[in-house]
């Protein structure tokens, strides 16, 4: 997957670039440095980066030559205007559009505060110039905002496997189908295999991953909780043993969920996972490693989860009251 | 008498423990003794508990009744050779010993499963770098 092509500020630039935006919350960001919140870098609300995109933006192939800023010498800054404001881009060897410089122009004002006074200046020396350009950092960015959009693509495919799946599994059958990998070209990342089962009037999936490549990376867990979601959105549904995973819904769900992935698929949006309607009882013991640390916890009923959440918010597990009182 | 008995630490209450340690101190030594002191130390420890008759046996469709599992789930265990069993007729036939480990095995998945349902926005972050680092 390409990088985003738009016309994106180097943080460098970011941290300069103190007035002029139209809305306060990315200069808070820069100021706590929160580069995560900002991203993407290629639309945020100023208007000399707004123009930036819009002249060097997704279609390079469209875009019209620039004049280049003269001072900038070797470094071939393209010219970019809003009013006042004023912004160098430079493109690095792989055809990435970098602002590397923001200004206004003051025209012969005798501070050294006008753009282009300013640029010539750091133009003069070559460490001047290599100052200029993207720092590991920003490497390190792009490559984190174009991963993400390719962790939202890839999950979009899985989702869409996941439906055929439903689709093409009748009651009492296993079908099996190839997953593709997040990198384009890579063999696929594992093979489903799904199994649904009418059992005592509910609707039984049987859930199992074959010849994992990614076997206990981050990417394979994503991969977990994309497929599971898929088959079944409530995450307390799921049973994990000897490596199957199972959920047991009711009457109907398979057809149900199969409109559900077709009606999101549609709109290009993942399922969202649900999580636990309801407050359980758990013994005190054990709550506040879980609130602390995140481990998860059986409750009385029998369900493992862990203690994120306020449970006064939620109704009583029912199974949990009865076992409670069974107690006393 | 029921096939197993589960006593799970949690939901017993630390007086009667001490009573029950107080009272099997009192017993003659020998191996009831040492099982139920045995029992109330580990239990006091947090430890959960499973009883069961040695010679306990039980079928797929009680195993999977006593378990709260899906059958379907259970079945293909059994045929994997996840869950040991041995063939009566055309049936097949789990140990107490058998079902208890593989129990114990399964609220470990269970346990891991819920732990990462969780701390889904930090595996996504992490699956983002994973990614990252590759391009």
């Amino acid at each position: 997957m390409q990088h985003d092509p738009r016309a994106r500020p180097t943080l460098a630039v970011l941290v300069d670039l103190k007035n002029g935006w139209s809305s306060p919350w990315p200069r808070r960001l820069i100021e706590t440095a929160d580069w995560n919140s900002l991203r993407p870098l290629a639309e945020l609300p100023h208007p000399i980066l707004q123009k930036a995109r819009e002249i060097l933006g997704s279609e390079p192939v469209n875009d019209h030559p620039r004049g280049l800023i003269d001072c900038s010498g070797e470094l071939r800054l393209a010219e970019v205007r809003s009013s006042q404001w004023r912004a160098g881009i430079w493109t690095d060897p792989d055809g990435v559009r970098w602002v590397v410089a923001t200004g206004l122009a003051k025209g012969g004002h005798e501070d050294g505060d006008d753009f282009y006074q300013a640029l010539a200046a750091r133009c003069a020396t070559v460490e001047g110039r290599d100052q200029l350009k993207p720092r590991d950092i920003d490497a390190r960015i792009l490559k984190t905002e174009t991963a993400a959009n390719m962790l939202t693509r890839w999950q979009l495919a899985i989702q869409r496997e996941c439906l055929e799946s439903l689709r093409d599994c009748p009651a009492g059958a296993t079908r099996q189908r190839p997953l593709p990998d997040p990198v384009t070209g890579k063999p696929p990342i594992a093979v489903l295999r799904l199994t649904y089962e009418i059992e005592d009037g509910l609707d039984c999936f049987l859930v199992e991953f074959l010849e994992c490549r990614r076997l206990g990376s981050r990417l394979h867990h994503q991969l977990e909780r994309r497929v599971l979601t898929s088959i079944a959105p409530p995450a307390p549904d799921w049973d994990v043993a000897g490596g199957i995973y199972s959920a047991m819904e009711g009457s109907g769900h398979r057809s149900a969920q199969i409109e559900r992935l077709t009606s999101v698929d549609a709109r290009g949006e993942l399922l969202t996972t649900e999580y636990g309607q309801m407050a359980h009882y758990a013994h005190q013991r054990h709550i506040g490693g879980s609130l602390v640390d995140g481990e998860a916890i059986r409750a009385l009923c029998g369900v493992f989860f862990v203690a994120t959440r306020n449970p006064d918010a939620f109704p009583e597990c029912p199974a949990c009251l009865t076992a409670y009182q069974e107690l006393r | 008498m029921p096939a197993l008995i589960e006593v799970r630490s949690s939901v017993v209450p630390a007086d009667d423990l001490k009573e029950l340690s107080s009272f099997a101190s009192g017993l003659n030594e020998g191996e009831l003794r040492d099982l139920l002191l045995a029992l109330t130390e580990s239990l006091s420890a947090g430890f959960d508990f499973t009883l069961l008759d040695s010679s306990t046996e039980l079928t797929p469709q009680q195993a999977a009744s006593r378990l709260k599992m899906s059958r379907t789930h259970l079945y293909k265990l059994l045929e994997s050779g996840e869950i040991p069993s041995h063939r009566v007729g055309r049936d097949r036939r789990i140990t107490g010993p058998d079902l208890v480990n593989f129990e114990r095995r399964r609220q470990a998945e269970r346990r891991a499963l819920a732990e990462r349902f969780a701390r889904a926005n930090q595996i996504e972050r992490e699956a983002i770098d994973e990614l990252a680092d590759e391009l």
